[in-house]
């Protein structure tokens, strides 16, 4: 079973044995199953051996759906761009260059939504964020903000409408482990997270 | 009030526009040539066409449909660039790069079209617009937008209205008779992208057209530094210096 996740030209045109994924470099393609279900089932003719390949196929759709939602992500920044510096915003842009890598990205998952995305921004205006977090996302499009200072953690789920849903943990001098997770206003974090010391992620 | 070139530390600039306009448009192979020309670009591309409908027997059928202009889109969204039948334009998102750079650009662009569009072929119009927005934190004393501590361009309205500002628009249209300019100058309220605040953009728009267009290489840069020129002055004419210290 060949579980690469392979770039094409469009899914529907023909397929030729040069466009087969790289486990079939050398092995000829001898036939071609339609896709069903965003799979291709390839037969290989290996040395007369016969064996039959599963191959995830990326398609021009999912390419151009990536860059799309990369494009629109870069864009809605364009509305915040006054309030981040320019070398915050830069460096931001090369983790979404990450997060939406074609080659990386799964795309049984939801891509992150640009109303998160508006929320992680104002979380950042709006709680003087100077130093940038860790970015990720969830299944279902929700971008995930996390901070990391030694073993002290802080990380924030982005939902729409200004929401985030955060986890904090810190140590405490003498070992002793404090944490707290709540869902609040994104504006406001720096507030509930007084008792931690938010300079601590936040600079 | 600040020089030309003065940049702000938050810049309220969230678009600038330059755009040259042919006299007469072009046909469909010369469009087609830009069009092929400009994939070297390697941006995001749309078509846009233009589509009429006329009803038979209650449903809509197209009765022409003619390709109106290309889009094409930077994939980080800095640029986009629209190429039509009598025009090129250039368009640049926050943060602006600098008038250097932008009109640097702007001139990169203007010489590849040349190429098809031909050089004959004269200009009837050439135009820069500039979008600002100022984002003025909620005061809840001040239920209203407070237009006249940010804009000396506003409107007046009669005492009777005494009921708090909830939206705004204004837009003049008018020019500067000595640099043969045409200038469209309009202020709105938006919702503000930020929590807490009321934003207003004004939107400063400076062409010459028909009249003395200029048609070669220095004339038209001598044309768009007279523009940049006049832009930044009615910019500082139209804030405050309560403006000035939101975006300081």
């Amino acid at each position: 079973m060949y579980n690469g996740r392979h770039k094409s030209p469009d899914l529907v045109t023909a397929w030729t044995p040069a466009q087969a994924p790289p486990a079939f470099e050398g092995r000829g393609v001898q036939t071609l199953a339609p896709i069903q279900g965003g799979k291709l089932t390839w037969t290989a003719a290996d040395g007369g051996a016969t064996g039959t390949l599963t191959a995830s196929v990326l398609s021009t759709d999912e390419v151009e759906r990536a860059f799309d939602r990369l494009a629109e992500l870069k864009v809605a920044s364009a509305d915040y761009s006054m309030h981040l510096g320019e070398a915050w915003r830069a460096g931001l842009f090369r983790q979404l260059d990450n997060l939406l890598d074609v080659d990386e990205f799964d795309f049984t998952d939801d891509m992150p939504t640009v109303e998160s995305f508006r929320t992680f921004l104002r979380l950042i205006i709006h709680n003087q964020v100077k130093r940038r977090p860790g970015l990720g996302a969830t299944a279902d499009g929700v971008i995930i903000a996390s901070w990391t200072q030694d073993r002290d953690r802080l990380t924030v789920e982005c939902l729409p409408n200004d929401t985030i849903r955060w986890v904090a943990v810190k140590y405490l001098g003498d070992g002793e482990r404090i944490s707290s997770a709540s869902i609040s206003k994104a504006a406001h974090l720096r507030e509930f997270l007084a008792p931690f010391s938010p300079a601590t992620w936040f600079g | 009030m600040n020089p030309v070139g003065h940049r702000y530390a938050k810049s309220p600039l969230t678009e600038a526009t330059i755009e040259y306009r042919l006299q007469e448009p072009l046909s469909d192979k010369d469009l087609t040539l830009v069009h092929r020309r400009f994939k070297q670009l390697k941006h995001r591309e749309e078509e846009l066409t233009n589509l009429t409908f006329r009803i038979v027997k209650g449903e809509p059928q197209v009765a022409s449909k003619e390709l109106s202009h290309y889009k094409l889109t930077a994939s980080d969204g800095s640029e986009i660039i629209q190429i039509g039948r009598t025009n090129l334009s250039l368009s640049v998102l926050a943060p602006y790069p600098g008038w250097e750079e932008f009109i640097g650009r702007s001139w990169e662009l203007y010489s590849l079209w040349r190429r098809d569009v031909g050089i004959r072929r004269p200009l009837r119009r050439i135009g820069l617009r500039y979008i600002n927005r100022f984002d003025i934190p909620d005061n809840p004393e001040e239920p209203t937008y407070p237009i006249g501590r940010y804009l000396n361009f506003k409107s007046v309205e009669p005492e009777i209205l005494d009921d708090p500002v909830r939206l705004y628009e204004v837009t003049v249209h008018t020019g500067i008779r000595a640099d043969k300019l045409g200038v469209n100058l309009s202020s709105v309220s938006v919702a503000s992208p930020l929590i807490g605040h009321s934003s207003l953009t004004l939107d400063i728009d400076i062409f010459r057209d028909a009249v003395d267009v200029p048609q070669t290489e220095p004339e038209i840069k001598a044309l768009l530094n007279l523009i940049r020129q006049r832009r930044s002055e009615i910019f500082e004419a139209c804030i405050t210096d309560a403006t000035r210290a939101l975006i300081s």
